[in-house]
């Protein structure tokens, strides 16, 4: 049976909003593992979304209407972004067109930004930091991503994420392109600091002074925490995907829209991030935290790739 | 449009800018077991280069060179050097005028002070972009040389001599398959005279700063 594309549109956006928790909890039961300790169940972020939407939110007394409705925001930004991208199929969607991969870097940009006036707005010193650090962060790294962005858009002749994942599967030489290769190393890295990982600061640690993203979000609670909570999971699910599948490995979409075909999709989708997520666990075993202002030396490497592969590519040697 | 690339050249390129991203991370450790590991990466990575142009080119002694590489290169050097520098703790800073942005500036542009050199020359045959290995080959000797420069410490300095030589090996294959087994093999004896002067370096620091050895400790331990 095929589906009609409205259909499978949705489905893309479910398989965010459903699965991104799941991706979440199998990468700390596997940090635990490999940790030598039993961990948590992988449905456990599903738990805690549960948990923290049937709680009370409270407000902080100096806060606005900006504290109130930025969880919403964030989470309709990283629920836009799956519609631009390819989750599940080969072929563009309705309103899959409406923007290129820079509109997602923007909604990706709008999220952070919307979050971060949250943390302001709270009153509470420690958000207002986490912000702040936040924001420093972000202005390192968008350089690099919209290097990454113009490089891989200069080997596809796009910059449509469809069109990419359909250049790259026209040849997997593409994909092993010189400056592809430095491309996808640069995002890579970038995909550590966005997500929180290890050289940046770690995931699991509930220490204020190493904490960047989840800062903004103490003074939120109830609710609000659970959409903060189910959106971070939502953007490392995005980020995984247009790593996988704009990037790194365009195989086992959907390219008729059946109901098979999508349902394999999924899988496939998961594996691939699974994959992903095996070789962050182990940057994560294996590295140390980077002290607060030596991030920018990562992330310095990460835009001199960058800028190496659209020097590369124009010189021609790749 | 770009031309499409053959799978020999994306898998030659490939390897390259590994090679070289590889390289990168030498300007912010500071620890001589990161230099080590560093150096078994790139290792590993020559042994598939050295792979996969003997099975693309039907050359059997690169592919013993690729066993080979893989047992000296990759595993039993780093790990022997490795068990020599256990006795001292020595932090391999940088010179404190120049940070790590500013060396990782200095490797950009030397990257691309060697890119566009090669681009200029007239290499034209060769199944594996020999621009692109050219490239890589000067920029790993250039990046070599200024890990070694930019280092004020003896170990660092051999181990960057070391992935030196990494970067002269990957261009012997690349861009001359046909070379001669005895050349590789020259080569890899080569390294074994870097690791010996390691060795003695390892040897003269541990008598002049034995009292701050580390390995003191682990015989403490309950």
């Amino acid at each position: 049976m095929i589906l009609p594309p409205i259909a499978v549109q949705a489905a893309q956006v479910l398989t965010l909003l459903l699965l991104s928790p799941l991706l979440t909890g199998c990468i700390a039961r596997a940090e635990a593992v490999i940790a030598g300790k039993r961990g948590p169940s992988i449905f456990q972020t599903y738990r805690d979304i549960l948990k923290f939407f049937r709680k009370q939110a409270l407000t902080p007394e100096p806060s606005s209407w900006i504290f109130r409705t930025a969880p919403y925001v964030a989470c309709a930004c990283y629920a836009t972004i799956a519609t631009l991208i390819p989750v599940l199929t080969t072929y563009p969607l309705p309103g899959a067109t409406y923007g290129d991969i820079l509109g997602g870097a923007f909604l990706f940009a709008l999220a952070g930004f919307a979050t971060a006036l949250a943390g302001i707005d709270s009153g509470s010193q420690y958000a207002d930091i986490g912000s702040s650090r936040a924001t420093m962060v972000g202005i390192l790294v968008e350089p690099t991503l919209i290097f990454v962005f113009f490089s891989v858009a200069f080997i596809t002749g796009t910059d449509l994420p469809y069109a990419m994942n359909a250049a790259l599967r026209h040849s997997w030489a593409n994909v092993l392109r010189p400056a592809h290769v430095l491309a996808t190393a640069a995002f890579f890295m970038m995909l550590l600091v966005d997500t929180g990982r290890i050289p940046i600061e770690s995931s699991s640690a509930t220490i204020e002074f190493g904490m960047i993203d989840d800062a903004r979000w103490f003074e939120h609670s109830g609710p609000w925490m659970a959409l903060f909570k189910w959106g971070s999971s939502m953007k490392q699910f995005l980020l995984y995907t247009i790593f996988v599948n704009v990037l790194l490995l365009p195989v086992g979409l959907s390219s008729d829209g059946s109901i098979q075909s999508v349902a394999f999709a999924i899988v496939t989708l998961f594996a691939k991030m699974l994959l992903v997520g095996v070789i962050v666990v182990a940057i994560e075993t294996t590295f140390a935290k980077l002290r607060l202002y030596k991030i920018t030396e990562f992330i310095g490497t990460g835009l001199l790739v960058a800028i190496l592969a659209i020097f590369a590519f124009v010189v021609g040697v790749g | 449009m770009l031309h499409a690339l053959t799978m020999p050249e994306a898998f030659a390129g490939t390897i390259a800018m590994l090679l070289i991203v590889v390289q990168l991370t030498l300007f912010r450790s500071v620890v001589i077991g990161e230099f080590l590991r560093v150096y078994s990466l790139q290792s590993w990575l020559l042994a598939a280069i050295s792979l996969g142009v003997g099975i693309v080119e039907h050359g059997w002694d690169l592919i013993a060179l690729a066993v080979l590489t893989v047992i000296f290169k990759a595993i039993l050097l780093p790990r022997y050097m490795q068990w020599l520098a256990r006795g001292i703790s020595v932090r391999i800073e940088l010179p404190a005028r120049i940070n790590v942005l500013l060396s990782l500036l200095m490797a950009g542009a030397l990257i691309g002070v060697s890119i566009l050199t090669s681009i200029q020359l007239p290499l034209h045959q060769g199944a594996f972009l020999p621009k692109a290995d050219l490239a890589t080959t000067l920029s790993m000797v250039f990046l070599g040389f200024l890990v070694a420069i930019l280092r004020p410490n003896a170990l660092a300095q051999v181990v960057a001599f070391l992935t030196l030589e990494n970067g002269l090996f990957f261009g012997t294959i690349t861009l001359a398959p046909g070379l001669p087994f005895v050349i590789g093999i020259l080569l890899l004896i080569d390294v074994l005279i870097a690791v010996v002067v390691f060795a003695v370096l390892v040897r003269a620091l541990v008598e002049q700063q034995a009292a701050v050895s580390v390995s003191v400790f682990e015989r403490l331990r309950g």
